[in-house]
């Protein structure tokens, strides 16, 4: 890896490796369950890259002659209800999943870090801050998004956004924890002493000093999101009924659960990987790059 | 010294308020700083020693308005710090600066030491990058540190190594005036005596003035011009370090004299040890703040606190009795 | 003062398991604690002084290191060699310890009456009442005042100086052989440093057992220790009795040590140092570890690793020129470097 060191043009790699510290790296990869999740979310991911090449059927296309088609060599993962091919609905599925679950993690990243930034640092906006997040999080995560989705109206934009609105405010407590804890350190009193201003301080000192946990926290997000995705859509609140979503898989097999059981257990293994990848990830990463923090649920 | 000093510090005090967590009440008033008062001369070197808790490192960070002082002014160059704006203020940072004691948490970990030393440059702007990185290079040489390093992060360095990259940012605005919050003190010894000759050094070749914060009196006898001794938040005794350390006339700085190791096996033996522990800032009691450890405590104690007091020449005491003290001693 | 030693530790070696590979913290150590005996065991970060004494009380954590040694003999015991539950019998019995933090070495949420009469009642079968009151007596003892409203305190409520009069008053309850002390007074403030230095010579004098004190400060040597080990990454630069290293530092470490360290009478301009930094233990130099830092360095200091030579009576040090050494600091103001 030393190659790496000496290249004059830092890549995604060398600018990853120095964000992470070589020797944390090297711990990563010999983390068992990391490297299982990482793995896991890789497969998956690329699952999701090459659906259009390795489902050779329409997820769409119905077919009444091969409904209820067990798994065999003809159809990979058997057909459903009304024909369509599950190995091509659960491959676009995953696109489906993993768009939202990026999706709420961006969301997560910029107003998660913006109000955790504001609240930790200007401890004025605390109060407020803290205590909308307060009321926010004393409704049940899935609850409050069923609501917000119900209002809107159901979509896979909704339903991004209504996660989002779940879990901004564990993203930003657990940023503004981590503003308060560097804060107290002493390069910023060397800044301050330098005459930096608030936001110098905030872009070149705290932020970069927080983002361990929060890249923690990020990935246990796209984990829940990929989760309530599926429970939204299975209640019929998140993608349209047309499009192929692991959670309105789940939620068509249930009449058939007797007959053609592989109709919800399919859908049901796509999202356990994908959620247990992702879980391993993020506790690789915790026990990597940030010990001391646990979520908060 | 006719001249004014190049650093006033008239009344300094800060009162920290300790709420009930639950009730929000206030429960007390912590003194941290009370009513504190010394001078710094152009290269001179002040120290300012005492226990845990008795709020050196917090006159300190006053000085510097890291933490707002309550009351009293801080007089740099004849200007008072404490009414300058937000602009005036960035402006003469350029001449007061700070070393740290941590060298740990005192870089941050995710910026070169390029970007570290040149901070204060880029902050003050005014300067090329390329300037700024000609100036950190002949920085980091002059701290005793290649310069060939300055691509380098601060978790490759040793912490005594760290605490040179911590003085070469202080240094890079040209300063005037640092204040040396036990800069030495998490350093091994061997390493440590390098870090005094380089402050030293440093001082004599840029006519620097220290405010030097340690709880080592050794160490400060050692590199200070004068020295002022505090206890629970105020200046109990300042003198020249000679005339404090031959005979303190103050009973605590006596006693925190009294209790520093011997150097040789052979000068061991029984001394007079002062019992009790140091009390808490939190609503002190009238009168003396020593009183409850001293052993010459008398009533009037008690009831008056006992002013900073001129005894001789540039030799300030706050004790009711310290001619008397004096007079037993000799 | 007695010959029989109490702690007679052979070749201790010590090495742990990081992300660099192994490290080797303690090198064939080797050292004698005669009974009622204070050693002080003196180093800068990295010497291995701390990780000597946890390797001896077998408390290194068993899955990142690995400890050696010929024989580690306590009181006829072989500790090298004996089982965990022999270990843990020792440990708080005959064997007491405290530790530089006052404060993580006490359990927050226990009295500290509870905490005292827990390792009486564990090493002895006596009633919950007459450990109370051995507790109070210990307290007492240690010059905690009103020691029984103390015994129903939680650590919080004490200063760090009491705190670790408590852990004192803990490590004495079942009257040890050996005390082993990890930087006692490191984090406490100079006049509460004193008070407990002469807390624990009050006690020794008065229990005649042995000490190994662990620290950084020469100072603290020179109050209290009577023998010295001098460590340097990982192996011992020299030993002897405390006015011998004192008058006539046998290693150029020590020497080196002693000369840095301010002094509060005389006041040189410069002070004299030792050149460079301690060394990494992933990138240990060969040879003398202290050869790079050193003034006397030749090249058969880095041949090969320098023995203990004698050089007074139990004094010896691990340096080739030490002969010359010793004889230039006879000289009154030899030449100083």
């Amino acid at each position: 890896m030393s190659h790496l060191e000496i290249s004059n043009n830092p890549s995604a790699l060398t600018s990853l490796r120095r964000f992470l510290g070589g020797r944390r790296v090297r711990r990563l990869i010999r983390h068992r369950s990391f490297m299982i999740g990482l793995w896991l979310c890789l497969f998956v991911t690329a699952i999701a890259i090459f659906a259009p090449i390795i489902s050779s059927v329409d997820p769409n296309k119905m077919a009444i002659r091969s409904r209820f088609q067990p798994p065999s060599l003809e159809f990979l993962l058997g057909t459903d209800n009304l024909g369509r091919d599950l190995f091509s609905r659960v491959a676009w599925g995953a696109r489906l999943s993993l768009a939202i679950g990026l999706g709420v993690v961006l969301l997560n990243a910029v107003f998660g870090v913006l109000l955790g930034a504001l609240a930790g640092y200007f401890r004025r906006l605390d109060g407020i801050l803290m205590r909308l997040s307060d009321a926010l999080m004393a409704f049940p995560s899935v609850l409050l998004a069923i609501g917000i989705a119900a209002a809107m109206g159901a979509s896979a934009m909704t339903a991004v956004i209504s996660l989002a609105v779940v879990y901004i405010p564990r993203t930003a407590r657990i940023l503004r924890a981590s503003v308060l804890q560097v804060n107290e350190l002493e390069f910023v009193n060397a800044a301050r002493a330098a005459g930096a201003g608030d936001f110098h301080i905030l872009r070149r000192h705290i932020l970069p000093n927080c983002m361990a946990p929060l890249v923690v926290q990020l990935s246990f997000v796209f984990a829940y999101a990929i989760l309530s995705e599926a429970v939204l859509s299975f209640l019929g609140l998140g993608a349209a009924p047309t499009d192929p979503s692991w959670g309105i898989m789940i939620s068509e097999g249930r009449s058939y659960i007797r007959e053609a059981p592989w109709m919800t257990i399919i859908p049901g293994m796509a999202i356990a990987i994908t959620v247990l990848g992702l879980n391993l990830l993020g506790d690789g990463l915790r026990d990597v790059l940030d010990p001391r923090v646990k979520m908060e649920h | 010294m006719s001249k004014a000093p190049l650093l006033s510090v008239r009344d300094l005090s800060k009162y920290f308020t300790i709420r009930s967590p639950f009730r929000g009440t206030t429960v007390g008033t912590v003194q941290a700083v009370n009513r504190v008062s010394f001078d710094i001369g152009e290269g001179e070197t002040l120290g300012l020693v005492g226990e845990s808790g008795c709020g050196k490192s917090t006159t300190g960070r006053l000085l510097l308005r890291l933490i707002e002082p309550d009351r009293g002014e801080v007089l740099f160059e004849g200007r008072d710090l404490l009414k300058l704006d937000a602009g005036e203020l960035k402006a003469i940072r350029k001449s007061i600066q700070i070393v740290f004691q941590d060298p740990f948490s005192s870089l941050n970990p995710r910026m070169t030491v390029e970007d570290i030393i040149t901070e204060p440059l880029y902050v003050q702007g005014g300067m090329t990058r390329h300037d700024m990185r000609d100036r950190a290079r002949m920085l980091l040489e002059r701290v005793g540190l290649n310069a060939a390093h300055i691509t380098r992060y601060p978790h490759e360095f040793s912490g005594g190594q760290r605490q040179r990259i911590g003085i070469a940012r202080a240094l890079a605005a040209d300063p005037r005036f640092i204040v040396c919050d036990e800069a030495v003190s998490a350093l091994d010894v061997s390493v440590q005596a390098q870090v005094i000759n380089l402050l030293q050094d440093l001082q004599e070749e840029f006519n620097l003035s220290y405010l030097f914060i340690a709880h080592d009196l050794s160490v400060v006898r050692h590199i200070s011009d004068r020295v002022a001794v505090m206890y629970l938040g105020e200046v109990v005794e300042i003198a020249g370090k000679d005339a404090l350390y031959a005979s303190p006339r103050h009973p605590y700085t006596k006693a925190l004299l009294e209790a520093i190791p011997v150097a040789h096996p052979r000068l061991r033996g029984k001394r007079a040890r002062l019992g009790g522990e140091v009390s808490s800032a939190l609503n002190p009691p009238p009168g003396c703040r020593f009183s409850q450890r001293c052993p010459f405590a008398q009533d009037v104690c008690r009831r008056e606190a006992p002013a900073l007091r001129e005894l001789g020449e540039r030799h300030q005491v706050a004790c009711h009795f310290a001619e008397e003290l004096q007079a037993v001693a000799a | 003062m007695q010959r029989n030693p109490i702690l007679r530790v052979e070749g201790l070696r010590t090495t742990f398991t990081s992300d660099d590979g192994e490290v080797v913290a303690v090198d064939d150590v080797s050292f004698d604690v005669n009974e009622g005996e204070i050693v002080g065991l003196i180093g800068e970060s990295g010497s291995g002084k701390s990780v000597t004494a946890l390797a001896v009380m077998g408390l290194l954590p068993k899955t990142t290191s690995h400890v050696t040694a010929e024989r580690i003999m306590f009181d006829g015991r072989d500790l090298a060699h004996a089982s965990e539950r022999e270990l843990r019998r020792l440990r708080g019995g005959s064997i007491g310890m405290i530790f530089q933090e006052p404060m993580s070495s006490l359990n927050p949420v226990l009295k500290i009456g509870d905490q005292l009469i827990e390792p009486i009642r564990i090493h002895e079968r006596i009633s919950y009442r007459a450990a109370f009151d051995r507790g109070v007596e210990l307290l007492t003892k240690v010059g905690i005042p009103s020691p029984v409203q103390r015994m129903n305190d939680y650590p919080h409520q004490l200063s760090g100086g009491m705190r670790q009069r408590v852990m004192i008053a803990i490590a004495l309850s079942c009257s040890p052989k050996l005390l082993l002390a990890d930087e006692p007074t490191t984090a406490l403030d100079v006049t509460i440093q004193a008070q407990l230095l002469d807390l624990l010579l009050e006690i020794q004098a008065e229990t005649k057992m042995a000490i190994v004190l662990i620290t950084h400060s020469m100072g603290v040597i020179a109050e209290c220790a009577d023998k010295v080990v001098v460590m340097y990454s990982g192996r011992i630069a020299e030993q002897g009795p405390v006015t011998e290293i004192f008058d006539r530092p046998g290693h150029p470490y020590t020497k080196g040590l002693m000369q840095c360290t301010p002094e509060l009478t005389g006041n040189s301009r410069r002070l004299t140092t030792i050149p460079g930094t301690l060394p990494s233990l992933s990138a240990l130099p060969p040879g003398c570890r202290f050869a790079p830092r050193c003034d006397l360095a030749q090249p058969d200091c880095v041949a090969g690793r320098p023995p203990m030579i004698a050089i007074g009576k139990e004094h010896a040090s691990a340096c080739i020129r030490a002969d010359e050494l010793v004889v230039s600091a006879a000289q009154p103001e030899g030449a100083e470097v």
